[in-house]
């Protein structure tokens, strides 16, 4: 994981979303690289602009309706300042993106193998015949048992897991150097959520591709993710490798989420609740630290005016100098909530 | 005596086809499943989509038509409406539902909502309904301008938790709680299933919790039952289902948790992929010619496992020599 | 599907049947009789007696009713009182001209409609959305008939570009001429009727397409960097014309029933017209034979429209 090898560079990036004339930021100020074959999970609660960051790098926002400023350098073009035309050269061949809910992704009508061979038609000049092998091909990679099958099948005829299997296919149909995978497996059970992990895994493995998972689910991002970003509020509060999040959290809110989760706690214990609730985008603060309200035993002067990134060792990055004070209630020397 | 008794409960859905549209086979959703329910517990129902765990909860508060079994409360089978009628059933059992916001009624206010159980089953004065709705609002934590709110303006964990005031509103003795967090964030999803433990505490309630989160699970429930195909795999307690699964069924959901333990995760892949072979090469051992799970057979006094009789005698053995 | 069609088509036996019975009584229940305002005013009461007697219309209603089923049965639908001629050969004329005029209009309402709901959809929320469904809803409002009264007035007599009445000129040459004689007749009708009927084509569509615009798949199809117009092209029109063909079958007969006030205005020769006429002197061999037309028509549109859906959707299958 080399500095050198990074391809995807999100600069001080912040998108607002118009509603009722005034614009509002759903992310603001995203710093991020994504590099060859890694897996770099970004984490949030819902509302905390991850999704957002995905559609504004595929450039999927109505421009009429959304502010974006920044810089997205992909491979060293700014893809923010590309045209319609320009961004279709990349989307589905250098970006690939999965979705969420493998049914509403896919086009009912359509059969499953001329929804896999579109994305051929437009950037690749296979014939029709290498496009339909080129699609066995790619169903049997993402583990489908039988692809002729499937590939004549309509969406609806196709249990979730061999749906989003479907949605996988396409995306790395070009092989694209990045991944976006938005809750790839957030509609599925246990057992299947596994199985599709696996198969992203091994796609990154043999393309040399970099992913950006993006996912609520702090076991997903354990099981594989190499690199994590934790989103809060339209921000990234703490940025590291998978180890430094999960073995030495930092702040405040990452520490929260991780004590909140049921598989670490004492069995009979009450959970850790958070206080509070995540400030809608019209109520978001823009001075100050954006978590603060949740921590109120922490007096104010713990936190920073303007809560800076600030880089602890090599890739672990925190916002705020509030976690050097940060102690729950309940720990040694914590204030009583 | 347990709370409730469900004794080899079935819900078939006829499938009708040919000319004549006459009945030709079923949908085995629910097919022949026996547990107990204790007073004051959380009984787990765990299952992957479609097993029947949810059709199972529905069944016990009377919202399923059910095939054939039983389900006994205070000696009465509840799944005759008659019965339902003269125990003051639902009074006595409340739901909870997954989605919130599509089971809150959006053109009510939350007053009525958590007023309609009580309108239907006891009979108060205004001032006396408008006491109690504030005290279950305290119960779950929302303020009292809440009460003249509509459930759209709240967020989906306050939602949920409005659901929880509803349900509990007649000191309910057992509520079906069916993926009652599984749509929440995990903070959001902390404080519900704090509420749920806490009235538990102070009203002695029964939960039959339906998950398929095994994570959830194992911090809500004492006692489970892992569903498969409509039939049950595996019964025991947290120790038997967590640290002595049996039934290779078991054994397979449980490598498929994620582990939180990042510098175990090479080990704990390795782990499920060993688990998923086995499966695959074992299954016609764990299940009958039709794909489906044997009798439950018990292994300990808390504990039975869906083996056939050979595999069971081998394995109580096998249990025995480790002990 | 094809026991499925078969099984169809069984069950509306015996709503035919309830169909015909209703008709047959109501048919029956109108006051008056066929004959009294058709002979010569003076004639005899006991010869009026003698006709009705010989017709059979004294008989009670089941009688009657059985009469008519058997003669069904046999293809004769008895004789028109009014025109003295086998009410199947009247229909059967008039049948093709309504045919015509309803498959020209059909045809010049999608032409017109489709076209103004995918770009209504297009550019929502824009001024050509805005005007097109300012149009909608004014060509909704105004009464069909009241459209047809004007446009008659207008065009037909104080401009004078198209006739007024009838189906074919009766000095128009057979062959060539003779097509372009009836087209001639049902132009102005069609582009009428065309005109002042697309609203619920259009707003269905519109709808549709809006609704696609915005779906996960259109999503999907713009991260594999299909181009904008081959999103339109191949997802969003594509999917939102498929409930339209199937509305198609509905449409037909919705013609038929609007074919009333058409031809009564332009006194155009179809079946709405006869129907009228037949109301009016009490025809009821061919008032039952029309009303069961229209009532199998009807029955045989929901069908089609069931089979074609079931055609163009995969989700959809009949078994």
């Amino acid at each position: 994981m080399g500095s050198n090898s990074e391809f995807l560079n999100i600069k001080d990036v912040s998108t607002a979303f118009k509603i009722n004339g005034k614009y509002y930021d759903a992310i603001s100020h995203i710093n991020l690289e994504v590099h060859h074959d890694e897996i770099l999970a970004i984490v949030g609660e819902s509302g905390c602009g991850k999704s957002t960051l995905a559609t504004t790098i595929m450039g999927l926002h109505d421009p009429e309706e959304t502010k974006i400023n920044g810089e997205v350098d992909f491979e060293g073009t700014d893809l923010l300042k590309l045209d319609e035309n320009g961004y279709n050269q990349f989307r589905g061949a250098k970006i690939g993106m999965i979705f969420q809910d493998p049914l509403s992704a896919l086009n009912p009508l359509k059969k499953i193998e001329d929804q896999i061979s579109e994305v051929m038609n437009y950037h690749t000049d296979f014939t029709s015949e290498q496009k339909h092998q080129r699609v066995l091909e790619l169903l049997d990679e993402v583990g489908i048992v039988n692809p002729k099958r499937t590939a004549r099948q309509f969406p609806h005829e196709l249990s979730g897991g061999m749906r989003q299997r479907v949605i996988i296919a396409i995306a790395i149909a070009c092989k694209p150097d990045l991944i976006i995978a938005d809750e790839p497996t957030t509609a599925l059970d246990v057992t299947i959520q596994a199985q599709i992990l696996d198969v992203l895994r091994n796609i990154q493995k043999e393309n040399h591709a970099g992913i950006i998972l993006i996912t609520h689910d702090l076991g997903v991002v354990a099981e594989t993710a190499d690199r994590v970003a934790v989103m809060y509020a339209g921000q990234i509060v703490e940025e590291g490798s998978v180890e430094q999040i999960f073995n030495t959290p930092k702040h405040p809110y990452t520490r929260s989420l991780l004590r909140s989760m049921p598989q670490l706690d004492k069995e009979n214990d009450d959970l850790y609740v958070i206080k509070g609730n995540v400030p809608s985008l019209q109520k978001m603060p823009h001075d100050g630290d954006r978590f603060a309200p949740r921590i109120p035993w922490l007096p104010a002067d713990a936190h920073e005016k303007e809560p800076a990134m600030h880089e602890l060792e090599a890739g672990h990055i925190v916002r705020c100098t509030c976690y050097k004070t940060f102690k729950f209630p309940d720990e040694q020397g914590g204030a009583t909530a | 005596m347990s709370l409730i008794e469900i004794k080899d409960l079935k819900v078939h859905y006829p499938i009708r086809s040919g000319f004549w549209n006459r009945v030709t086979d079923s949908v085995k959703a629910v097919d022949g499943i026996s547990f107990d329910i204790e007073a004051g517990e959380t009984y787990g129902l765990v299952g992957e989509s479609g097993s029947g765990k949810s059709t199972t909860g529905k069944s016990v508060v009377g919202l399923e038509k059910v095939t054939s079994g039983s389900i006994m409360y205070k000696g009465k089978d509840i799944t005759k409406k008659s019965n339902r009628k003269s125990l003051d059933y639902n009074h006595d059992v409340q739901m909870i539902f997954q989605d919130s916001l599509s089971s809150l009624n959006p053109r009510k206010r939350i007053e009525d909502i958590i007023a309609e159980p009580l309108r239907n089953f006891e009979h108060l004065s205004k001032d006396e309904e408008k006491l109690r709705v504030l005290q279950l609002l305290d119960i779950v934590g929302l303020d009292a301008d809440a009460l003249y709110k509509y459930p759209h303006q709240f967020s989906g964990g306050q939602r949920q938790r409005i659901g929880v005031a509803r349900a509990v509103a007649t000191n309910p003795k057992l509520i079906i709680a069916d993926e009652p967090v599984s749509a929440l964030d995990l903070s959001v999803q902390a404080q519900v299933l704090n509420f749920m433990k806490k009235i538990q505490r102070e009203f002695g309630i029964s939960y039959l919790f339906i998950s398929h989160d095994l994570g959830v699970v194992r911090h809500m429930c004492n006692n489970i039952a892992i569903m498969n195909n409509g039939r049950l795999v595996e019964i025991g307690t947290r120790e038997d289902i967590y640290n002595h699964p049996m039934h290779i069924y078991t054994k397979r959901l449980l490598a498929a948790i994620p582990e939180t333990n990042v510098s175990r995760r090479a080990e704990h892949r390795a782990n499920r992929l060993k688990v998923e072979e086995v499966y695959r090469e074992q299954q016609d051992k764990y299940y009958d010619k039709d794909g489906l799970a044997y009798p439950l057979v018990q292994i300990t006094p808390t504990h039975s496992v869906a083996l056939p009789e050979d595999l069971a005698e081998q394995l109580k053995h096998e249990g025995e020599v480790q002990a | 599907m094809w026991k499925t069609i078969l099984r169809r088509i069984l069950i509306m036996i015996p709503e035919v049947i309830i169909l015909s019975i209703l008709v047959f009584l109501l048919a029956k229940a109108m006051p008056g009789d066929p004959f009294t305002g058709s002979i010569n005013p003076k004639a005899d009461p006991a010869q009026l007696h003698h006709l009705m007697k010989m017709n059979g219309l004294y008989d009670p209603w089941y009688q009657q009713y059985w009469n008519w089923v058997v003669h069904l049965f046999h293809g004769n639908l008895g004789n028109s009182y009014q025109y003295q001629e086998p009410v199947t050969r009247l229909i059967g004329s008039r049948a093709v001209n309504t045919l015509w005029l309803a498959l020209f209009t059909t045809i010049l309402t999608y032409c017109f409609a489709l076209p103004m709901g995918m770009y209504a959809a297009k550019h929502e929320g824009k001024l050509p959305d805005s005007i097109i469904r300012i149009y909608t809803y004014v060509t909704y409002c105004i009464p069909f008939f009241v459209i047809l009264v004007i446009g008659v007035w207008i065009f037909g007599y104080v401009l004078g570009w198209f006739p007024t009445t009838g189906s074919i000129s009766s000095t128009a040459a057979s062959g060539l001429p003779s097509i372009g004689s009836r087209f001639y007749h049902i132009l102005l009708p069609g582009v009428l009727g065309a005109l002042f009927g697309t609203v619920n084509v259009v707003q269905y569509l519109r709808s549709e397409v809006i609704d696609a615009k915005r779906s996960d798949y259109v999503r999907t199809a713009r991260s594999k960097g299909v181009p904008e117009k081959d999103i339109y092209k191949h997802h969003i029109f594509r999917n939102s014309l498929l409930p339209i063909a199937a509305f198609a079958g509905y449409s037909i007969t919705g013609l038929l029933n609007g074919s009333l006030f058409t031809e009564t205005v332009f006194s155009y020769p179809g079946m709405g017209l006869l129907f009228i006429n037949s109301i009016s002197y009490r025809d009821y061999t061919v008032i039952t034979a029309l009303v069961l037309i229209y009532g199998i028509l009807n029955l045989l549109g929901t069908l089609l429209s069931d089979i074609i859906l079931s055609i163009v959707d995969p989700r959809i299958r009949i078994q």
